[in-house]
């Protein structure tokens, strides 16, 4: 009895807490007007048919879940520092196990009326295209789901892509009439890699060895017209890992380098937004003793429109396609040599694209909700986590999933 | 019955353009700027830009999004429509790269928290002598 009046007396604290405190555009100041505390929760709703998507979808699923929380200090005009916490389940992916999603000291050396330069030391979000800083918070994603072909989902790059540990030097420009330039670079310490990661890129193979990352670098530069109205970037990654093989396996200590180059562009009016990126990747691993070196040019593109009908309301379309081989974008020449290899899978392994529309109201400033239809073609981002059978039935290459997801941000 | 339509006909004709006019940048009175350059003001209000004076950090006022003044100020003043600027304060306040502006409730409030606060900054639709309030002068 007595924990459950703790309980309701804290939790009644909390909601008061929340009423006093004055609420800024998104978040609540706190001791002062120094401190800002800031948060999201989301849940979708996802049904699928064929193929399974964030938990058992094709038996509808509530498997994407996400939870954040952070604070921002001003410590000095020119020093702040931020934290944030995110808990994210996402079907077998992501077990909702909280992570610090990033934890910084931002020091600004440099700041005049025409533009400011500074430095971010700690675990730091990775600015990669348009939206790969805030791809675990909904709202600001352009969709329940991020295009896939930019911000794979089903291949576990998110490690690095996610946050690195490092630094991350900034400059921004906005002395020009309407013109105004933005360069940040980072910069990730050496680190051992998730052994989801591992197995995703040694494809399941039977090993216990760890994958580590020797290095890794972004760099992006966004140029903006008319404060924003275009916005046009381009994004450089490169990042190299090595593999530490442990007694029994077959496999030698190979490395796989890691190249991406993608390419954004985003145009604003007041009623619509244009918005396409497109990526190039290439993933090379090489001298991993008796298998052969594989070195793989991965493309992929999105565009998408957005229609502001109404206030609070948006609707969406997207077409959004990733190959595995710019060379080979049917997936045939892949398929004969899976299949020569002794891992037969077919054509639609090697590809994937999404037809999307989607819809979004945004009832209170603070909560959207969205829904979304994709009509997909091909399985190559598809989690395998969450098709167990893709082992060894890779399934039908026609698909599709519905979505509804509810966010609610402070 | 058009005499009878010719009152409320003419209200929203001069509301709509009473609203589009008078912008004014305000800022506490201590600051040291007399002007602005509107690139300067969208890395302001997009929060972008930190400090204009090296000891005291900006605070930025807003209305919230939806407020015909924020709307219009949003548009006429920076240039910017008002679902960027919303973005951009997501973008920084969830990346742990910048903060959200301060939201007030009413013009009035955005005079007195401005007054009150060193290194503030706001805007309202018009002023005349307000204490503690210097009209910053937007360059052409």
């Amino acid at each position: 009895m007595s924990v459950f009046v703790a309980y309701k007396g804290r939790q009644l604290v909390f909601w008061l807490a929340l009423i006093a405190y004055p609420i800024t555009a998104s978040g609540i100041e706190f001791l002062g007007p120094d401190t800002q505390l800031n948060g999201f929760v989301s849940q979708a709703f996802i049904q699928s048919e064929h193929h399974n998507f964030y938990g058992n979808s094709t038996q509808g699923s509530f498997g994407l879940t996400e939870i954040g929380a952070n604070v921002h200090h001003r410590f000095h005009p020119q020093l702040s520092g931020s934290v944030q916490v995110i808990s994210r389940r996402a079907g077998e992916m992501d077990d909702g196990t909280p992570r610090l999603d990033y934890a910084l000291l931002d020091y600004r050396y440099h700041s005049t009326m025409n533009g400011f330069a500074g430095i971010r030391l700690g675990r730091v979000k990775l600015p990669v295209g348009l939206y790969n800083d805030t791809r675990d918070v909904a709202i600001t994603r352009p969709g329940i789901m991020v295009p896939q072909s930019v911000y794979l989902e089903g291949l576990a790059l998110r490690d690095f892509f996610l946050s690195a540990d490092g630094a991350l030097a900034y400059a921004h420009w906005f002395g020009a009439s309407n013109h105004a330039l933005q360069i940040e670079g980072g910069l990730a310490v050496p680190t051992r890699l998730s052994a989801q990661t591992r197995d995703a890129f040694l494809l399941d193979m039977p090993v216990n060895g760890s994958l580590r990352m020797d290095s890794g670098q972004a760099v992006r530069a966004l140029y903006e017209w008319g404060g924003g109205q275009i916005r046009l970037g381009a994004t450089g990654v490169q990042v190299r890992n090595r593999y530490h093989p442990q007694a029994g396996d077959f496999i030698a200590d190979g490395r796989i380098d890691l190249d991406v180059l993608i390419l954004s562009g985003e145009w604003n009016r007041e009623r619509f937004t244009l918005t396409g990126e497109g990526v190039y990747r290439r993933l090379a691993a090489q001298d991993f003793g008796p298998l052969p070196n594989r070195i793989n040019h991965q493309n992929g593109y999105y565009l998408q429109g957005s229609y502001r009908f109404h206030p609070g309301w948006e609707a969406f379309i997207r077409h959004d396609i990733h190959w595995m081989d710019r060379r080979d974008r049917s997936g045939k020449a892949q398929a004969q040599a899976s299949a020569l290899l002794g891992r037969p899978a077919p054509e639609h392994a090697f590809f994937q694209r999404h037809h999307v529309v989607g819809l979004g109201w945004r009832f209170q400033p603070q909560w959207l909700l969205r829904t979304e239809w994709h009509d997909i073609e091909g399985t190559a981002l598809t989690p395998w986590q969450d098709n167990p059978q893709f082992s060894t039935e890779r399934g039908k290459a026609n698909w599709g999933l519905f979505a509804v997801q509810l966010s609610y941000s402070f | 019955m058009l005499p009878a339509l010719l009152p409320p006909l003419f209200w929203l004709w001069a509301s709509l353009f009473s609203s589009v006019h008078a912008q004014v940048v305000i800022m506490h009175y201590e600051t040291t700027q007399w002007t602005i350059s509107r690139d300067s003001l969208r890395a302001i209000f997009s929060m972008r830009l930190q400090n204009l004076e090296p000891r005291i950090p900006l605070t930025v006022f807003v209305l919230h999004s939806g407020h015909p003044v924020h709307d219009e100020f949003s548009k006429n003043v920076l240039g910017v429509f008002p679902y960027q600027l919303q973005r951009s304060w997501d973008r920084g306040v969830f990346s742990g790269t910048g903060r959200a502006p301060i939201v007030v409730r009413s013009e009035e409030e955005m005079l007195q928290r401005v007054a009150q606060t060193p290194g503030a900054i706001g805007y309202v639709s018009s002023v005349n002598e307000y204490a503690g309030i210097r009209v910053v002068e937007l360059l052409p």
